[in-house]
């Protein structure tokens, strides 16, 4: 029942009591947060009203098998009373959007002690009870529900989130107070909206940790943004005993000044013993952190830096600086420089670069020519490949220099051109005569018109992944040729994608093609999907879709806002 | 060539290399603790598996066999990252090696992989119960295992309602 994903996790329970009994302890873990709600005035809503899995739930042959929840349109706590004696006991994940003017301090200690006794992640959304001073009553004031004299903590809390901080100036003693109560806390969320005291959020949160016994616990940190005065305060901290693992910051400001690279640098060099995950996302809409030096990082296994606008990490030297790299994630078009963050040009340092590498993902516009060969003497053992912008030469490369690859993910746009010669191994010529003979591949096997190495040719490839963008003109990036001589060859793939974006008409691939291919591809789990740019109107077909009609499937019109949401740490919020 | 003696449930004995035993974690392990308790260097490990039968440890013997080569996968290697069989493939050999087989046999090859301690075979198995599993009706999967239903009530349809719920991680 471990390795069952959950859509048969879920066909398991309902085939008998002892099947079910096995596959509901697995369901609670590999189901995501149900999502509650007290009130529903706006239909359809994606939530679950709470009353209903109330009923529901009571009657559960073998008790309530969830432990993640997201609770949502509700007024008081009060009104999730009945929610938490049943079932609070069993809670370890909670996302709880609290009222916006909700300052009810005493209601939501007495509800993380004495009802959800057992919670390990909590992330709570903006409310006034930030405000208070006080996070237990007043000083002399011990709330009726909490034990009388005993000391009241969080023993249990791990992570802590909290998003959608608008407009909002907390009090520094409630911080405090909270840190206080929960000793073992090792990852910390904090996501605010910079344009509304944001930043002011952050700074008093850091400030409150400086008093915080269980510092030296706190191993992750992610800061939706990071000012100059945030990194002189976390240098503050280091001095104290902060020594992180993970350090994620999203840069989603728009009117703050520039971080110093001297600032940046001082940081990241008093956690450098520490790191193992580094993730920076420079979303401004100019390059606010100024160029620095990453520094010598001896256990640094991830390394993610996406960025709208020219950023500057200095020359990497992944032998010396970073010899544990495991994932590497560039993305930004044309923002590196490619002479220094891969710097190819000296052929000692790059024949012993990355030998623990395993995961690449590259940013578009590489200057460097041969990359892929280029990028193989360097990172030899890559074995999941993004690559983002491709031409028929470079896509023959890449099978000839990483033949060992198991994932790939290739991101086209309507810049690039046709790539059926570069995925098939047949030449351009040829491709044209076939895209114009019908039947084709019925007439001639693909042995007979390959020329050269194509997709096919990776024999450990499990799960190909292609994403086709033509934004404001039709364009056919990949033909039924590649369809039908490379996409349909794959026989050893466990997952195929292909999705397209921008011009929501029609599959490039025929109607035949995608058949033909889903029909060969027998123990492959295929998804054809076509999506405007904003991921508002989108249509997936797997493989059942596609073997009815491909065509006649009706579109998922997507909630608007959906591109809109942020992206909250993996790991954390999305449990 | 160090051999080892590996006993089945049922008193069968097979005669195996070190080398292809090793190949196991729960047979490199026993080997291990052998050799540090034994004084003779030369002695022969034996190493009796009370839960694995004959025909099932042959199946297993039979695999690992024909896998020696391949690159040994360690035992918490992620599903989820893509990765999980990919050095092994589930290869044609693979796919003719299970084809006969009975469900039954099957899911005493994922008890005994998992005993064992053989991440390749565990991942092929698995993924061969799987595909009996998804994508097909309740009364199919009923078939395949040759189960019954024994709900009682509306407890089927309880579970059903639940299942509503649930959604991907």
């Amino acid at each position: 029942m471990d390795q069952l994903p959950l859509k048969s996790l879920l066909l398991a329970r309902l085939v008998c009591r002892k099947w079910n009994a096995m596959a509901t302890t697995k369901v609670a873990n590999k189901s995501g947060p149900i999502q509650l709600e007290v009130y529903q005035p706006w239909k359809p809503s994606r939530g679950i009203k709470v009353s209903i899995f109330i009923d529901v739930m009571r009657n559960s042959m073998l008790g309530c098998p969830f432990s993640k929840y997201s609770i949502s349109s509700f007024h008081a706590l009060e009104e999730l009373d009945r929610f938490f004696f049943h079932f609070g006991r069993t809670i370890k994940h909670l996302d709880l959007n609290l009222p916006e003017g909700f300052d009810d301090t005493q209601a939501f200690i007495t509800l993380l002690i004495r009802k959800i006794p057992h919670l390990e992640s909590l992330r709570i959304g903006c409310c006034q009870m930030f405000k208070q001073m006080y996070l237990i009553g007043r000083p002399n004031d011990v709330p009726e529900s909490l034990p009388f004299g005993k000391k009241v903590y969080l023993g249990c809390l791990r992570t802590f989130c909290v998003g959608n901080i608008i407009n909002m100036i907390p009090s520094k003693s409630w911080l405090e107070a909270f840190f206080k109560m929960t000793p073992n806390l090792e990852k910390l969320v904090l996501h605010v909206n910079f344009k509304e005291n944001g930043n002011t959020f952050i700074r008093i949160v850091l400030e409150a940790l400086m008093n915080h016994d269980g510092l030296k616990n706190i191993r992750s940190l992610m800061i939706s943004c990071l000012t100059e005065s945030h990194l002189r305060t976390l240098i503050k901290l280091a001095e104290c005993g902060l020594r992180l693992k993970k350090f994620r910051f999203q840069d989603l400001c728009i009117h703050l000044t520039e971080i110093n690279g001297s600032t940046l640098e001082t940081f990241l060099a008093s956690q450098a013993d520490n790191l193992e995950s580094l993730e920076i996302d420079q979303s401004s809409n100019f390059p606010r952190i100024r160029p620095f030096q990453l520094p010598p990082m001896k256990s640094l296994k991830t390394l993610s830096v996406v960025s709208s606008q020219r950023i500057s990490l200095g020359i990497l030297n992944y032998s010396s600086h970073l010899p544990k790299l495991e994932k590497l994630t560039l993305r930004g078009y044309d923002v590196f420089s490619s002479s220094n963050v891969f710097p190819h040009s000296d052929g000692a340092k790059r024949s012993i670069a990355g030998q623990f590498l395993t995961v690449l993902s590259l940013p578009s516009k590489l200057n460097i020519p041969h990359f892929p060969k280029v990028l193989a003497s360097m990172f030899p053992n890559v074995a999941d490949l993004e690559v983002r912008g491709v031409t028929n030469e470079c896509l023959k490369e890449i099978w000839e220099s990483w033949p060992r690859l198991e994932k790939l993910k290739l991101v086209v746009s309507h810049f690039d051109d046709n790539i059926d010669s570069g995925l098939t191994g047949i030449p351009d010529e040829v491709c044209a005569e076939l895209r114009n003979e019908p039947n084709s591949e019925n007439d001639c096997g693909t042995e007979n018109v390959k020329t050269a190495t194509g997709i096919t040719d990776l024999k450990y490839l499990r799960s190909f992944e292609m994403e086709c963008r033509a934004m404001w003109i039709p364009c056919q990036i990949i033909t039924d040729v590649a369809g039908y001589f490379a996409l349909a060859k794959m026989t050893s793939l466990r997952k195929l994608k292909v999705t397209e974006i921008g011009v929501p008409e029609k599959f490039d691939l025929s109607n035949e093609c995608i058949q033909n291919i889903i029909k060969t591809l027998k123990h492959t789990e295929v998804t054809f999907k076509i999506m405007d740019d904003h991921g508002r109107w989108q249509l997936e077909l797997g493989r059942a879709d596609i073997l009815r009609n491909t065509y006649e499937s009706e579109p998922q019109l997507e909630d608007h806002n959906k591109d809109k949401e942020y992206v909250v740490d993996d790991h954390s919020y999305a449990y | 060539m160090a051999l080892v003696r590996v006993i089945s449930s049922d008193g069968a004995a097979f005669l195996v290399s070190q080398r292809l035993a090793k190949r196991s974690g729960k047979l490199k392990t026993e080997i291990e603790t052998f050799r540090k308790s034994s004084d003779n260097s030369e002695a022969q490990p034996e190493i009796r598996i009370v839960t694995i039968r004959a025909e099932i440890l042959r199946l297993v013997l039979q695999w690992l066999q024909q896998h020696q080569n391949d690159p040994v996968l360690p035992a918490n290697q992620n599903e989820q990252d893509g990765r999980g069989d990919a050095e092994m493939g589930q290869s044609q050999w693979d796919r003719d090696f299970l084809a006969p087989m009975d469900l039954g046999i099957v899911m005493e090859l994922i008890l005994a992989a998992n005993h064992l301690e053989v991440k390749g075979l565990l991942d092929i198995t698995c993924k061969l119960v799987e595909s009996k599993i998804t994508g097909r009706t309740v009364d199919e999967i009923r078939t395949a295992f040759k189960l019954k239903s024994d709900f009682k009530g509306n407890e089927e349809e309880q579970t059903r309602l639940e299942n509503r719920w649930c959604v991907e991680n």
